[in-house]
């Protein structure tokens, strides 16, 4: 997979390498995204803490499991085992 | 690029002449064209239109990125007229009162299918000290009524149409030819500049009446200089509305600009870096107006980033 990543503190823009699409991003789906582009595996939960630099709460993790789903469904990741 | 004068320096008959024969050739910067057509219209237009640039060597003489044709079709009955390019005619005729525009957005074709060493974009480009605002917009938003406004009032052209980004360095590169003005922006143009120069009209055209306003003779005299954007404008005409100005995020300023490009993904992962290096250089903006004044006097205000 080969993305190219910019980030801005008003949203972040995406560059899927192999489909030649652009995507706009919220903010927090950019440093999401930047995140799993850099870590091999990771859960939500993880994620989470990671972007938060605390123990999440049950709604951040729900947060970030939905925007995981939303990339998944543009195709910049694929679940685990799949 | 050795040069001939200006093409005001023909006399009529001569640019007939060539028109009719071998062709003329035209320094269009940063281009060099050479059109052949029978058509009274393309000459009218081009000798009102096209009378400050330089010719080009003439009679077969020197390089031309294109040669071009405007060629008289079923001249008999409600006479039509097709472009060529290479001899490849890419589009279904128009009527003949169209010749000129024809010509006009068979260049815009030209360069959009053909230039790759530019990511071109459908936006108009305007400097003022120095730095350039890009107004992407689709047909109807009154972009080319605001570029020529701005025109008008001072600002430098690049171009009303085609907005051309060097993809390695950001810079645009000037492109100064006729704006295309249509329906009531027309009257609203000649009436700002009683002594504006305007091209043939052409009625009835799939965009309604379509008429093309002269460069003026500073921005062709300054074809040579790009030019760095600074800000990047989405204008968008609304009757009775009071003037809107909104800034726009940067992502979403990315995407609109790759939507508006004819060619970004011939350059895959070097034209998204450079359009990502114009929006970061850029501050953008929507823009919602019906009073043109009140539009300029916010152009005018404009402070680099």
């Amino acid at each position: 997979m080969d993305y190219l990543l910019q980030l801005w503190p008003d949203g972040a823009v995406v560059y899927d390498e192999a489909s030649g699409d652009i995507h706009a991003l919220s903010p927090i789906a950019g440093e999401l995204l930047q995140q799993v582009l850099t870590v091999q595996q990771s859960c939500a939960e993880s994620l989470a803490q990671a972007l938060l630099g605390e123990q999440p709460t049950a709604q951040d993790v729900r947060r970030v499991d939905k925007l995981l789903q939303d990339f998944e469904s543009l195709g910049f990741i694929e679940p685990c085992g799949a | 690029m050795s040069t001939q004068g200006l093409l005001s320096s023909l006399s009529r008959p001569q640019l007939d002449r060539l028109l009719c024969g071998d062709g003329l050739g035209i320094v269009i910067p940063p281009l060099v064209v050479r059109v052949r057509s029978p058509i009274s219209v393309v000459a009218d237009g081009i000798e009102r239109l096209y009378a400050d640039h330089p010719l080009a060597p003439q009679e077969g003489a020197g390089f031309c990125d294109f040669h071009v044709a405007v060629q008289a079709r079923r001249p008999w009955f409600r006479p039509l007229c097709v472009f060529a390019l290479d001899g490849r005619q890419p589009f279904t005729p128009l009527a003949q009162g169209e010749a000129f525009a024809l010509f006009e957005w068979g260049l815009n074709w030209c360069v959009t299918s053909h230039c790759h060493q530019w990511i071109s974009l459908h936006a108009a480009v305007l400097e003022r000290g120095g730095r350039a605002v890009v107004l992407p917009a689709p047909p109807g938003a009154g972009k080319s009524t605001l570029c020529a406004a701005l025109m008008l009032r001072g600002w430098r052209l690049l171009s009303d149409e085609l907005t051309l980004l060097e993809p390695g360095s950001g810079w645009v590169v000037p492109s100064p030819r006729p704006i295309s003005l249509k329906n009531a922006s027309i009257d609203v143009i000649r009436e700002r500049d009683p002594g504006c120069v305007l091209g043939p009209v052409a009625r009835d055209t799939q965009k309604g009446t379509v008429a093309h306003l002269k460069v003026r003779p500073e921005s062709l005299a300054r074809a040579g200089e790009r030019a760095l954007p600074a800000w990047v404008v989405f204008p968008r005409y609304e009757r009775g509305t009071a003037l809107q100005v909104q800034a726009r995020a940067k992502a979403t300023t990315v995407v609109e600009l790759a939507r508006n490009s004819f060619n970004q993904h011939v350059h895959g992962r070097a034209g998204f870096e450079a359009l990502v290096r114009v929006v970061d250089a850029c501050d953008s903006f929507d823009l919602r107006y019906s009073q043109l004044d009140q539009a300029l006097a916010w152009f005018d205000a404009l402070e680099p980033p």
